[in-house]
């Protein structure tokens, strides 16, 4: 979608939420709806949060209402008892719920499934336990007399009042996530949640935004849990349990998981259907109705309202289908040649004895090579011979048992694939690893992420620099799309290209990341005589740039034809080392490898 | 000769974007034909249209002379139809003997089953010494003959291979497509789809062109290697041998590199 558009479609929104806000009050007035439009908007600031962790970092935390007791308590205790004043009192609550989901998180997260799940629960039983205990907190009867919400001292004292700020407040939840959406970050967690291994081959550090999303969501929950005591004007032990945690999830999947949007929409949806119910006086029948109403609601928009409304807007702008781009020549030009690429000829890569077992297979058993900077070096061999788990050992996907591997002389065995990829090494991969819940233009733009710097600060603020990055990452990942033969295809979803055309943009992809080394593993695969002609023109294209490039490949005629050095590897071990018309001659190679090449045969 | 598959004027595609276009196809009974094309010409769209994984929008597809198009993918399996599709999709946590009762899943006599096993057994037997392995730590040609032979456990008359070639190596490719004729001289039936024309057009009785979702050329498999249409497009161009292919790459090498 055109930048111009997609704004227009965020005014839009905005515009229709302040329009649906501002007219609830007057449409369904009295006391009770205005008590629950206030409890709804307070717990939309959480769910927008859990939106971010559930929805884009993939981290299923079942206890999110412990930190919306952080909030509860902070300012039950902060206002009850010294006094502060309320909006300060909010902000103190989410700073400390934040600090607690960083400390907890830096450990727990650097785990997979569902230890998150279970640790979250567990710190929010640990929080109510603690409630019930500590004299501080009111115990089980909890603190009563909280002051209405006041901001610097200007109270609110009337609830419509106080109705809007929430919403106000809501609405910068959902700016903050938007601006994530929109950003590096975003990105980035898409890419994780796709495939973590092209996340990692361009340079996301998957750790570090998981555990960002859980403190982002964490200081939401907070603000969600303040907001709701200086409503009820008390805390107790029982106002956020277990309950309320699978609220927030039951919102956040009724409002569509990766929906930012969808988050206020599912809190509003989940608190007023609830409260119709209650209307109803059936509460055995209640928990019954509302999730059969859940369920329907996820039948008829499974990605959510707001991704229903946003389709609407993408049908009637006419964004839907976008035109095909095929048969676009490469422009050659539209990258430039490597600023200081190593001089020519001395080693850009080594790999020194390396070797790898699984169980009693060994897949690489004292492997040496060399690829020399500016150079293509191609290793073959049968299938089986170990090549990719080569490649895996330097991309830095599996340790090595053994051995030394250095880029530009450089020691990166013990290095993950991520700060592998932050020293200038791309890599395209085998079976194709597309992040194919992103246009192609985004796709690409994930490939800068090593050359830009933008934090979640900055990010949540949206300050300029962030558009300028943006712009700037926005216009290389198009000169990479050039140079590959793609332009036109930028907002196309990259399930709806070929394969052949996938292949290229995994190419622009790591030529984003403006790669001294280039790892290819067969490229050629999968491709017709003609475009793997094509595809060698690229490679050389490439080399010209002063990318040095390491190639894995079966297609004879590519490695003949393309490459400076060739390696071949036979059941983990080298058997030939050499430039290519000797590599060729090899009886050992042949019998291993060659065989009669098929066309030849029947010829 | 009366054709075993018949595809008259098939349309069809995903949502609302069409894929293929009228596209009208035979295979008789004991041949090797041969589906050639570009990437994203729509060759796999065919096969899934065939084995009812792709809703038809037009046309009639029709096996053994009964009428198949729109059945569900089981029932087109029980007719006698099997398919190895692309990048093999085995299942990897699964051991190969596993994968192979996978494939016949729709046979409910349990001894057929067993009959089968020890038939696929018989015509891989590095299959048997591996019977008790994943399937994803097989290497890549042996994954393929998994593939094959899965697809083979249902006892089809006709065998859909979608790019068996891909990713394996110049000998393993030569392996696989040998296997592909011993099949035909044991009786079997197969449409073979490849990127891969040469491969495919050497083993092949007869050929199909796909261009852009359409029938563009058919022919016996002789004539379309050497029709210079053809060789240009997916040949690697006319001389289309490897060696000519490689010279014009490291010409193309000197030209861009110099050197």
């Amino acid at each position: 979608m055109t930048a111009h558009l997609a704004r227009r479609k965020t005014m839009l929104a905005v515009a229709a939420f302040l329009v649906l806000v501002a007219a609830y009050p007057f449409v369904v007035p009295g006391n009770y709806p205005l008590g629950i439009g206030i409890t709804a908007g307070a717990m939309a600031a959480g769910t927008v949060g859990f939106v971010l962790l559930f929805g884009y970092a993939q981290q299923l935390a079942l206890g999110q209402a412990g930190f919306c007791m952080v909030g509860g308590y902070a300012n039950a205790i902060l206002c009850v008892r010294y006094h502060w004043d309320p909006f300060v009192a909010l902000v103190a609550g989410a700073a400390l719920a934040m600090l607690v989901a960083y400390v907890i998180a830096t450990p727990i997260l650097k785990l997979r499934g569902f230890v998150l799940a279970m640790a979250s629960l567990a710190m929010h039983f640990i929080l109510i336990v603690a409630a019930l205990q500590v004299p501080l907190t009111g115990g089980a009867l909890g603190t009563y007399g909280l002051p209405k919400f006041a901001i610097f001292g200007a109270s609110l004292s009337n609830d419509l009042a106080y109705y809007y700020v929430v919403w106000l407040i809501v609405l910068l939840a959902v700016a903050i996530g938007l601006n994530i959406d929109r950003s590096r970050i975003g990105r980035a967690l898409k890419a994780i949640a796709v495939s973590e291994m092209a996340a990692g081959s361009v340079g996301i550090d998957i750790a570090k935004y998981k555990v960002q999303m859980f403190v982002v969501s964490a200081g939401m929950a907070s603000v969600s849990g303040s907001l709701t005591v200086h409503f009820l004007r008390a805390m107790d032990p029982e106002v956020f349990g277990f309950a309320y945690s699978l609220n927030i999830i039951t919102s956040v999947i009724v409002g569509g998981l990766m929906s930012i949007w969808g988050g206020a929409m599912g809190a509003a949806i989940v608190t007023g259907l609830r409260e119709a119910l209650r209307g109803l006086s059936l509460p055995l029948w209640e928990s019954v109705i509302m999730g059969a109403l859940t369920v329907v609601v996820l039948i008829a928009f499974p990605r959510g309202p707001a991704g229903f409304l946003s389709g609407l807007f993408d049908r009637l702008t006419g964004e839907r289908g976008p035109k095909r781009a095929l048969g676009v020549q490469p422009v050659p030009a539209a990258l430039k040649p490597l600023v200081d690429p190593p001089p020519a000829g001395t080693p850009i890569l080594e790999v020194g004895g390396a070797c790898r077992s699984f169980g009693s297979l060994r897949a690489v058993n004292d492997v040496s090579f060399t690829v020399e900077a500016g150079s293509i070096t191609t290793l073959i061999g049968p299938n089986g011979a170990g090549k990719t788990t080569m490649f895996n050992l330097v991309g830095g996907y599996q340790p090595l048992d053994r051995g030394r591997v250095s880029f530009l002389g450089r020691p990166i065995a013990a290095l993950m694939p991520q700060e592998i990829a932050l020293l200038g090494i791309g890599r395209t991969f085998q079976n194709l690893q597309l992040f194919d819940n992103m246009t192609v233009l985004d796709n690409v733009m994930c490939g800068r992420h090593r050359l830009t710097a933008s934090g979640i600060l900055d990010i949540s603020l949206r300050l300029p620099r962030v558009g300028r990055e943006e712009a700037a990452t926005r216009a290389a990942a198009r000169d990479c799309l050039r140079f590959v033969g793609l332009e036109g295809a930028e907002t196309m979803m990259t399930s709806a290209l070929s394969f052949g055309h996938q292949r290229l943009v995994e190419i622009a992809r790591a030529l984003a990341l403006e790669p001294k080394l280039l790892l290819m593993d067969e490229p050629a695969s999968g491709l017709n005589d003609t475009e793997t002609e094509r595809l060698a023109e690229l490679i050389l294209r490439i080399s010209a740039l002063g990318v040095s490039v390491l190639l894995v490949e079966h297609d004879m005629r590519l490695v003949m034809g393309l490459a400076d050095h060739v390696v071949v590897m036979h059941h983990g071990v080298k058997i030939a080392d050499g430039p290519p018309d000797l590599v060729r001659a090899d009886p050992e190679v042949i019998a291993a490898y060659l065989g009669q090449e098929v066309h030849e045969r029947v010829a | 000769m009366s054709a075993l598959l018949e595809l008259a004027g098939v349309s069809s595609g995903y949502g609302r974007s069409p894929v293929l276009h009228e596209v009208s196809l035979e295979v008789a009974a004991g041949e090797i034909v041969a589906l050639i094309g570009a990437n994203g010409a729509g060759k796999s769209t065919l096969l899934n249209t065939i084995m009812g994984l792709v809703p038809l929008s037009a046309g009639a597809i029709r096996y053994d002379g009964k009428a198949i198009g729109g059945l569900p993918t089981p029932a087109i399996v029980r007719a006698g139809l099997a398919q190895v599709p692309e990048r093999r999709q085995l299942f990897g946590a699964m051991t190969v003997e596993e994968n192979l009762r996978m494939g016949a899943y729709t046979e409910r006599d349990r001894s057929a089953t067993e009959r089968a096993l020890e038939e696929q057994f018989a015509h891989f037997p590095v299959l048997r010494e591996r019977r008790h392995q994943l399937a994803q730590t097989l290497s890549g040609g042996e994954q393929q003959m998994v593939a094959i032979a899965r697809a083979l456990m249902s006892r089809p008359r006709l065998l859909l291979l979608d790019e068996p070639s891909l990713g394996l190596a110049p000998l393993i490719v030569e392996q696989i497509m040998k296997q592909i004729v011993a099949l035909r001289a044991a009786g079997g039936t197969v449409l073979v789809v490849e990127q891969n024309a040469r491969a495919a057009l050497d083993i092949a009785d007869r050929g199909y062109v796909l261009e852009n979702g359409a029938i563009t050329l058919a022919g016996a498999a002789r004539e379309l290697l050497d029709n210079a249409a053809i060789q240009d497009a997916y040949l690697g161009g006319q001389g289309g041998s490897s060696r000519a292919i490689e010279e014009r790459i490291r010409a193309k090498r000197r030209a861009i590199l110099g050197r």
